[in-house]
């Protein structure tokens, strides 16, 4: 029997062909259920930005310098697109490699498990930017940012949701993981990564036993470049956020490129 | 009757067996979330509140949360695993098999809800304590006897839903209806600060009620009460008679 590993080396063209395809695949199996999709990151964004920001900010002074709802706004985009990839790389690479294993069907077409991964990672950052457009129009039917300007966030929320998905990956393939283990990891370390994140108050309000969970989140890190960008004194700061995210899509790629592969064909 | 109660008992008592084995990481999960609010709301807030009077808004956003943590346990037992218990791993079946009827397997698992709520409040209110939270000791015991009682409610809402559902896509749109339930209920600010078709959503919500319960002092209780009794009565009624429908024909 040939796997996928022994076969000749295919140019990066074959391999970005193939990625599309897989990626292409994944979103028709989403956009059959598009109106849900739509209505429901539309709702999350309406709902949370209309009770906690601006129904909670009205009982709250101005957060370094702007109203509430605009200070939390882009952290619950953010975040919530992160709970979202996370999500994609605990449950449904779980369901791709052991429950209904379309990840191993797709290795009986000419695919490798790189290619594949990078397919899956593709479909995911493309949900999350459609999520995260939802989230955007959001905020302007209630008001909470005006015009275009905020449409990158969107960008932000896709390298957000990417630097959610890759290392959640890396963990869900390592091993067979239980149900009861994902949802252990879904509300102890991916929800926190959220919000104890620095997303409703600035981290330095926030006890500073929990600090260090900020500094290890990318929702963190992508607000920060969020509000530093608003504030308009981008430097030295905005590239560390920056550099955080090259390291962890490297890293996080690296390793659930590698722990995919074995999985795949062990 | 003493059959009854016992029956009752025994399919608790299996709830609550499963809770602390097999299901023990997913029955700690749920209990994280209204933590995590705690910090990140309360605490991380409580410096930027201006207009919740004597109170700190970090002792506000406390008493919303054992609300929120009672429903979240009852729930936790009541809503999906029950629909998995009835429709996938027939337990029910075989249950009523035995000499346990329909209203006993109702308020077995709502007596496993409470059960698994009374452990989520004592473990958030000792947060709230160490957090600083707690505005008054006597508050504690008061609030947890009354978050028994709103647990029972939820458990039998829950499982009214769960026997209703049909398919699972039913069980997911009650999900996705838990969080404006949580959002709009007053646990993190007065409901008068929704838009109004929130606030009237909020007005005849089961959690609001639970909410302005732990927030009345004893004279303003008996409405929330009043109201949550009515639900819960024929919440359980709905339950059983679903159940009946579910297992017997």
């Amino acid at each position: 029997m040939s796997t996928p590993s022994n076969a000749p080396e295919a140019s990066i063209r074959e391999l970005a062909a193939g990625s599309l395809r897989f990626a292409s695949m994944r979103a028709r199996q989403l956009s059959t259920y598009w109106l849900t999709l739509v209505a429901s990151g539309l709702g999350y964004g309406l709902m949370y930005l209309a009770t906690i920001g601006q129904g909670l900010g009205r009982h709250l002074e101005n957060l370094s310098g702007m109203e509430f709802s605009a200070f939390v706004g882009p952290g619950l985009l953010v975040g919530s697109c992160f709970v979202t990839a996370a999500g994609y790389g605990t449950w449904t690479v779980s369901d791709g490699l052991w429950g209904r294993s379309s990840f191993r069907l797709a290795l009986c077409a000419p695919m490798t498990p790189g290619v594949i991964l990078a397919g899956e990672t593709i479909a995911v950052v493309a949900r999350i930017m459609v999520q995260a457009s939802l989230f955007v129009v959001a905020g302007l039917i209630l008001g909470v940012w005006r015009g275009w300007s905020q449409f990158w966030l969107v960008a932000l929320a896709g390298l957000v949701g990417a630097a959610g998905f890759l290392p959640a990956t890396a963990y869900s393939v390592a091993g067979k993981r239980s149900p009861g283990e994902l949802a252990l990891v879904d509300r102890a370390v991916v929800l926190p990564m959220f919000l104890l994140a620095g997303v409703f108050a600035p981290v330095d309000a926030l006890p500073r036993a929990v600090e260090w969970v900020a500094w290890i989140s990318p929702v963190w890190h992508g607000t920060e470049i969020w509000r530093g960008a608003m504030r308009g004194d981008g430097g030295l700061q905005e590239a560390l956020h920056a550099s955080y995210f090259v390291v962890v899509l490297f890293a996080g790629g690296f390793a659930a490129r590698l722990k995919f592969t074995r999985a795949l064909l062990k | 009757m003493r059959e009854f109660v016992t029956g009752t008992a025994a399919v608790a008592s299996r709830g609550i067996r499963s809770d602390g084995r097999k299901n023990f990481q997913s029955a700690f999960a749920g209990f994280l979330e209204p933590f995590y609010y705690l910090i990140a709301l309360g605490v991380g807030l409580s410096p930027f509140a201006n207009s919740f009077g004597e109170a700190s808004y970090k002792q506000y956003v406390a008493v919303g949360l054992v609300a929120v943590s009672a429903m979240n346990g009852a729930l936790f037992v009541c809503l999906n695993p029950a629909f998995a218990r009835l429709h996938y791993a027939g337990i029910y079946a075989t249950i009523v098999a035995g000499p346990i009827g329909a209203w006993q397997i109702v308020l077995g698992e709502v007596g496993a809800g409470v059960v698994r709520s009374a452990v989520y409040v004592a473990g958030l209110v000792s947060c709230a304590v160490a957090v600083g939270a707690v505005s008054s000791p006597a508050w504690i015991l008061g609030g947890f006897l009354l978050s028994l009682w709103i647990a029972t409610v939820f458990g039998c809402l829950g499982l009214a839903a769960a026997f209703s559902a049909r398919s699972p896509q039913h069980m997911a749109v009650v999900r996705l209806g838990l969080m404006p339930l949580i959002l709009c209920s007053g646990a993190y600010f007065p409901i008068d600060s929704l838009p109004w078709a929130l606030r009237v959503f909020a007005e005849w919500s089961p959690l609001y009620h639970s909410v302005e319960l732990l927030r009345a002092g004893t004279a303003g209780m008996l409405p929330h009460l009043a109201y949550l009794f009515a639900l819960g009565v024929c919440a359980a009624l709905w339950a059983r008679w679903r159940l009946g429908i579910a297992l017997l024909s």
